[in-house]
């Protein structure tokens, strides 16, 4: 009895036997050998579920007892002379299977949605192919993030989204280490430098996208000239040197990056309002032991030491300077904040080497810049201009300490809350997803999720996703070194994806999966 | 209530004390400990294609004076434990019902083919045939229903025989039931006996006894402890039934089998032709979780039963054509059919 399929030369790997529709449980076709997070597709008349292999077990039609005495006796040699038949079917694998799509096919268009109902019973399932994919539609602009994935094997669909929804509605990448972040980030630059209408900043705290002689980077980006700018204390020819005017610096750059008490606060907010853009200068040049600030010694000295702290600077017989150079009490650098802003506002990427700064200093200065880029979109904003605008988006590397709001609010969790209405948004890198506020995770439009084996990770990821992915625990922890789950607001279903390497893409066009997609049948270009 | 069971227990110690030779009940011939043989660990010699031959049954109605039911019966061919590609199925619907014919009830079965083709023309017997009678009792319509399947076994061994098989496996004893089952399994006979194959059936249980009040399963077993064999089969005799022409041994297939079954080979059979039944016996015989069983007897079960999803499906069709009226009569009609259902619905 043959139900709803019709295919007669089709490989199937299993077929339904019991579930519900939250859960398909199959009988495995034996030898298929289906492995967590394969896609299998059933297909019934005029719809074909999408589904993800979200489990394994051992099924068997023998009673416990016997299989324990008969495993016994062959595992102690006891009796060694016992077999398996070719094709028992009394043992078998059960395939547990998370229906993400329903794909419903009339007048030969096909139209994706959320499951609302579930195949035939004893309906047989196949492996997904690139035509299974053949809703996903050209995005805009489209940022490829990488191929689609069927468990371990990549299959020649690309995955696109829009960038500009997918930048202004906040990114969040989750991962534990080695499990390709920086790949990730490195290619979703490269691509947000093609358009040239996405301005990217990024503190990069390794040194890493930007490329050096032997290591491919940004700066081999065909539209490198028109859409990079770097910024380092050592730039290579072309570039720009990191020199920042503490001027240009506000405290309110500060807040939220660094700890400070109520009493430096306020401190810190009475030298603003008295020397303005000279307020760092002012503060380091009180005597502490005047009268008038006699009573706040205490706080004007912690002041003194952590403004010090943050932007590195040192005593000196002629006044304070800065010891790696970066910040200039003088009148240098006054205009690197602003060019930053522009060059954001121009849709480039604009990438700072962190390498020889602290983290903190680092942050202190992309505030500096994001609060410039608020000031002006506000005004675009008000004046009716912004959707003319380019789309901003921060990169924030070990995300949870600002977002957390740890130390009080900052330009990056008002980003996450706001943000989208001022076309500036986040991209947040974390392996510790759980610390971040709900408030801010749900806020967050797309999560790109990598391999993490703590548990309160996954389920931190999984609880503020857009699709229901309470069974894609195992999956999740099992994910291999750029493997991930795309997970949107945008997308109809969870996207199981492999990230290519950033050497593939920047040096033969896409990456991993093209190999094995130039091996299979009629590959077709898709986007979503 | 204490001095009750050790009465009890006193008889039981009297037939624990299996002996070492009797005479079998029913074969007249005598079983001794010396005639019982080891068999040889399967080796390198030639097997035979073996053929297991099993029939299921499901009835879709039950009433008792009409009964639907599907069957299905399988045959297959093993080389040892390797299943070849050649396997045949026959599905067929049966009906059979109550009537009257010159004076006399009988039950006629008519045989509607599903697939496979299972030429039986319609089957008639008189309710008091003594194969269907308990006592003084009108045979019943259960015993009645299983005719149709039984014959299409010996013609589905017939085709096993024709399609190659050395050996045919019957799941069962040889021995004949009902009226005219003998011609069908007289023509299995001739045609083994053209084509030089054995025919065999091979019982999961069995009740044979001694005459002086001992099992033979048991008494063989003991004889085979005592004797250090692992494997190990014993000639009970032949039937003194005249419509069982076979042939009935004991055999432990299998070191790790928890018991010994019943072996019936057609009495034409030759000593090399046993020899080569034993050996792909022994070596089918190694099914991990059932050793001792042969496994194509085990696959051929598998292929023949008919699940209880599949008659629902058919009644459904059935219960559609009727009006509710006659649906509703014929539910009456077979609760009084199936009682046990509701006393096992109770519980406890």
């Amino acid at each position: 009895m043959e139900t709803g399929m019709g295919i007669g030369t089709t490989d199937y790997v299993g077929q339904i036997v019991e579930g519900d529709d939250g859960e398909l449980v199959l009988r495995e076709k034996q030898g298929a050998k289906l492995e967590l997070g394969d896609l299998v597709v059933v297909d019934n008349e005029k719809v074909e579920y999408i589904c993800m292999v979200s489990k394994l077990t051992y099924g068997s039609l023998i009673h416990p007892d016997r299989i324990l005495t008969s495993s016994g006796s062959v595992l102690e040699g006891v009796n060694p002379r016992l077999e398996f038949p070719d094709k028992d079917l009394r043992i078998f694998r059960q395939v547990h299977v998370k229906p993400l799509l329903e794909v419903a096919s009339e007048n030969g268009k096909q139209s994706p949605r959320a499951p609302r109902g579930i195949p035939e019973f004893m309906s047989k399932a196949r492996m997904a192919s690139a035509q299974d994919f053949s809703f996903l539609e050209a995005p805009r602009t489209k940022v490829f993030i990488g191929n689609v994935r069927s468990g371990s094997r990549t299959l020649p669909v690309e995955y696109s989204m829009d960038g500009e929804r997918l930048l202004s509605h906040h990114v969040l990448v989750s991962a534990q280490t080695g499990r390709g972040k920086s790949n990730l980030v490195k290619v979703l630059l490269w691509e947000a430098m093609r358009h040239g209408k996405f301005g990217v900043l990024v503190m990069d705290v390794h040194n890493e996208y930007y490329g050096t002689t032997t290591s491919k980077g940004l700066k081999d980006h065909p539209d490198a000239a028109r859409a990079l700018v770097f910024y380092s204390r050592n730039p290579p020819p072309g570039q720009q040197f990191l020199k920042v005017n503490l001027k240009s610096i506000d405290p309110e750059d500060l807040m939220g990056v660094v700890e400070f008490t109520t009493a430096q606060e306020e401190t810190l907010e009475q030298f603003r309002r008295q020397h303005g853009a000279d307020w760092a200068s002012a503060l380091l040049a009180v005597n502490e032991e005047d009268e008038s600030f006699k009573k706040a010694k205490g706080t004007i000295r912690a002041l003194k030491r952590k403004v010090c702290n943050i932007f590195n600077l040192r005593e000196t017989a002629a006044g304070y300077e800065c010891a790696d150079g970066v910040f200039d009490l003088g009148g240098m650098g006054e205009e690197t904040i602003n060019d930053m802003a522009q060059a954001l506002e121009d849709g480039k990427v604009v990438l700072i080497d962190g390498s020889s700064i602290s983290d903190d200093t680092g942050l202190v200065i992309a505030s500096a810049v994001l609060r410039k880029l608020f000031d002006r979109y506000d005004g675009y904003k008000s004046s009716g201009v912004l959707k003319e605008k380019a789309q901003v988006v921060v990169v924030l590397e070990e995300a949870p300490r600002l977002l957390s709001g740890a130390y009080g609010d900052n330009v990056f969790s008002r980003i996450a809350r706001e943000g989208r209405k001022f076309r500036i948004g986040l991209i947040a890198i974390t392996q510790l997803a759980s610390v971040i506020p709900r408030e801010i995770l749900a806020n967050i439009g797309t999560k790109i999720i990598m391999g993490n084996e703590m548990a309160l990770e996954r389920r931190a990821i999984a609880e503020s996703a857009a699709q229901d992915l309470a069974d894609f625990d195992r999956i999740i922890a099992g994910l291999d070194v750029g493997e991930a789950i795309v997970s949107s607001i945008f997308s109809k279903f969870p996207v199981p994806v492999k990230v290519p390497k950033f050497e593939d893409l920047a040096g033969i066009g896409r990456g991993p999966g093209m190999e094995e997609a130039r091996a299979q049948p009629a590959p077709k270009k898709r986007y979503f | 209530m204490p001095g009750l069971l050790d009465e009890i227990c006193e008889a039981l110690r009297g037939h624990l004390d299996l002996p070492n030779a009797g005479i079998v009940s029913g074969f007249n011939e005598a079983l001794k400990e010396e005639d019982l043989k080891e068999l040889p660990l399967p080796g390198s010699d030639e097997i035979p294609v073996i053929s297991a031959v099993d029939g299921g049954s499901n009835a879709v109605l039950m009433t008792p004076t009409l009964a639907v039911v599907l069957n299905r019966v399988y045959y297959n061919q093993f080389l040892g434990m390797k299943k070849m590609d050649h396997c045949e199925t026959v599905e067929f619907i049966s009906k059979t019902e109550v009537m009257k014919k010159e004076g006399k009830a009988i039950f006629r079965t008519e045989v509607y083919p599903i697939s496979g083709g299972c030429p039986l023309d319609p089957l008639e017997i008189d309710t008091r045939d003594q194969s269907l009678m308990v006592g003084n009792m009108y045979g019943d319509m259960t015993r009645a229903v299983s005719i149709a399947r039984r014959f299409c076994e010996w013609k589905m061994a017939e085709r096993a025989v024709e399609s190659g098989a050395e050996c045919v496996l019957i799941d069962g004893a040889l021995q004949t039931a009902f009226k005219g089952e003998t011609e069908f399994a007289n023509r299995l006979y001739q045609k083994a006996k053209e084509r030089g194959a054995v025919v065999a059936g091979l019982s999961k249980s069995t009740i044979i006894y001694l005459e002086s009040g001992y099992p033979v399963a048991g008494t063989v077993d003991f004889m085979a402890r005592r004797k250090g064999y692992e494997r190990w089969i014993i000639r009970l005799g032949m039937s003194e039934e005249w419509a069982h022409h076979a042939t009935v041994y004991y055999a432990r297939l299998h070191e790790a089998a928890d018991r010994g079954y019943r072996l019936d080979v057609f009495e034409g059979a030759t000593g090399g032709q046993l020899d080569s039944l034993l050996r792909g016996l022994l070596a089918c015989s190694s099914y991990m979780w059932y050793p001792g069983y042969p496994y194509p007897l085990i696959d051929a079960h598998t292929y023949a039963k008919v699940g209880n999803h599949e008659v629902e499906s058919l009644k459904g069709q059935i219960l559609d054509r009727l009006s509710p009226e006659e649906a509703e009569r014929l539910e009456l009609m077979e609760r009084a059919s199936a009682p046990h259902e509701v006393l096992d619905s109770l519980g406890g």
